[in-house]
């Protein structure tokens, strides 16, 4: 039996809060000598979110009715009090009218303000540790995402390359590869391209390299793939009208630097044009849809109003909920018709 | 933009601590560092402060539910608890007349108890962290409306 007592007046130096712990982070702490999480907020501290080295977590305050109370057991832990004996004795301090709840999410970079340098003259920036500092990002993510964006630090502020530029940067590193007879498919040394051009700054050679390949103590490995899909969207960003997927071939392949075989697959550029007729094709640019997914929908049946389900699925898979199908999602905004055993269409409703 | 951090420099101990032997019945209910969390579904109505009267024969047993805690704090008591012979369900007693009937229930999440420190104007940035001080993995819960006691 325990006798329990309530303080009725507080730590006025300390407050005391809960925070879930889901069974990541608990392994996380059980294992990790890293011994700190950050708490991060934007601006306007509407999202505030919880980082180690390499997650992110979403922090939500959870606000009760219930009465929780915070007890020490004072066969354990000691507090002086005026009580003649203090076995089997509670005593309450802090109450808690909420706990906070995390959920694991994608580290975001807020670029907003991080200006597009196109090989012209440089803008006022802020340095890649303020922008670290400032993103609702664990480190490692940021690192990773940074260079996804086409980050690249250049006079110890941050920038970010136009796809103008990116494409440049490509084209010259690997023409370079080439009439140094360095096999593009294989690992390659990050000291032997460190300069390729004189016009092109190191770092922005560096940034290009991460985004298109995988480098590990000072070793690349170019991802072919993705470089031939970048110059693909390159190339079919530069008409908004319909195109003959023919046609089309042929100019990917005549934007590839002279030599540079990979093998080129229309289907690899699933998520960035539409096909509303048999053989032509149409650039969509995902950057412009709504993140609404009822709106997304909706700018996408303006585009193509009987759309291949293989070339709009890409167009929605990011935003399908955790633990849900796509096909669910499909099936509430729009409908989905069989036109073969195999190929299905979508459509509005 | 807003960041603070956590030290957590506790946390691996204490999770790698439950092999630590308590009293059963302390087991039971509190964490190795002695933390206990009840919960209870409606409002704890407590004395704000202690009364300042003489202590007379009438008022005796009322004033002495009123301790001292660490010499600073007063801290009122409010209830006894009893643990069933079966060891997850609980019995809270508050005052004489109402008894609650209660459980021991293991956390789908753990919580980790966070020591904020109170922010106040003259506070530098080398000030005390946010530290995670223990981390509780069961809570007792009082779902039901009082009842009386007989």
């Amino acid at each position: 039996m325990y006798q329990l007592y309530q303080q009725i007046n507080k730590d006025d130096k300390h407050t005391y809060k809960l925070l879930q712990l889901p069974p990541d982070l608990l392994t996380h702490l059980s294992t990790s000598s890293d011994s700190e999480l950050l708490i991060k907020s934007d601006a306007d501290a509407s999202s505030v979110v919880i980082c180690n080295n390499d997650t992110t977590w979403k922090l939500r305050q959870m606000n009760h009715s219930n009465t929780v109370v915070l007890l020490d057991n004072l066969n354990i832990k000691h507090r002086d009090t005026s009580l003649s004996e203090t076995t089997n004795v509670l005593i309450g301090g802090d109450m808690c009218s909420y706990e906070y709840e995390l959920t694991s999410t994608k580290g975001v970079i807020n670029v907003d303000k991080i200006p597009v340098y196109d090989g012209d003259e440089l803008q006022e920036s802020i340095t890649l540790d303020e922008l670290s500092y400032d993103s609702l990002c664990s480190k490692n993510e940021f690192v990773n995402n940074w260079y996804e964006l086409g980050g690249c630090e250049i006079m110890g502020k941050a920038y970010l390359l136009s796809p103008r530029l990116i494409t440049e940067i490509l084209y010259v590193i690997i023409t370079y590869l080439i009439s140094r007879k360095i096999n593009y498919n294989n690992s390659f040394n990050l000291q032997d391209i460190k300069v390729v051009d004189e016009n092109i700054n190191e770092s922005m050679v560096f940034s290009v390299l991460h985004k298109f390949g995988q480098v590990a103590d000072n070793e690349v490995t170019l991802q072919n793939d993705k470089i031939a899909k970048w110059f693909g969207v390159i190339e079919l960003a530069k008409s908004d009208d319909l195109i003959n997927a023919n046609d089309f071939l042929i100019n990917w392949k005549g934007s590839l630097p002279p030599f540079y075989n990979v093998s080129l697959d229309i289907a690899d550029l699933r998520g960035y044009y539409s096909s509303p007729i048999l053989n032509k094709m149409r650039y969509v640019n995902p950057k412009l849809l709504s993140t609404n997914l009822s709106t997304r929908f909706s700018q996408l049946f303006e585009i193509d109003n009987n759309w291949d389900y293989d070339l709009f699925v890409p167009l929605i898979e990011e935003f399908v909920p955790k633990g849900k199908k796509i096909d669910t999602l499909i099936i509430k905004y729009a409908r989905k018709k069989k036109i073969t055993k195999n190929k299905f269409t979508v459509c509005p409703r | 933009m807003p960041t603070a951090s956590i030290d957590c420099s506790q946390a691996k101990d204490i999770l790698n601590s439950d092999g630590q032997l308590l009293p059963h019945q302390d087991n039971l209910i509190s964490t190795p560092l002695g933390l206990t969390i009840l919960e209870i579904q409606g409002e704890l109505n407590l004395p704000t402060h202690v009364p300042n009267v003489a202590i007379t024969e009438s008022n005796r047993e009322y004033i002495e539910n009123f301790i001292k805690v660490d010499e600073i704090y007063d801290a009122v008591k409010f209830g006894r608890l009893e643990i069933d012979a079966d060891e997850t369900k609980v019995t809270l007693f508050i005052g004489k007349s109402q008894r609650l009937i209660g459980n021991i229930v293991k956390l789908d999440h753990p919580l980790a108890v966070l020591r904020v420190p109170v922010k106040t104007d003259d506070m530098t940035d080398d000030d005390e962290k946010i530290r995670l001080v223990d981390i509780v993995k069961k809570k007792m819960i009082f779902k039901q409306r009082p009842l009386p006691i007989m």
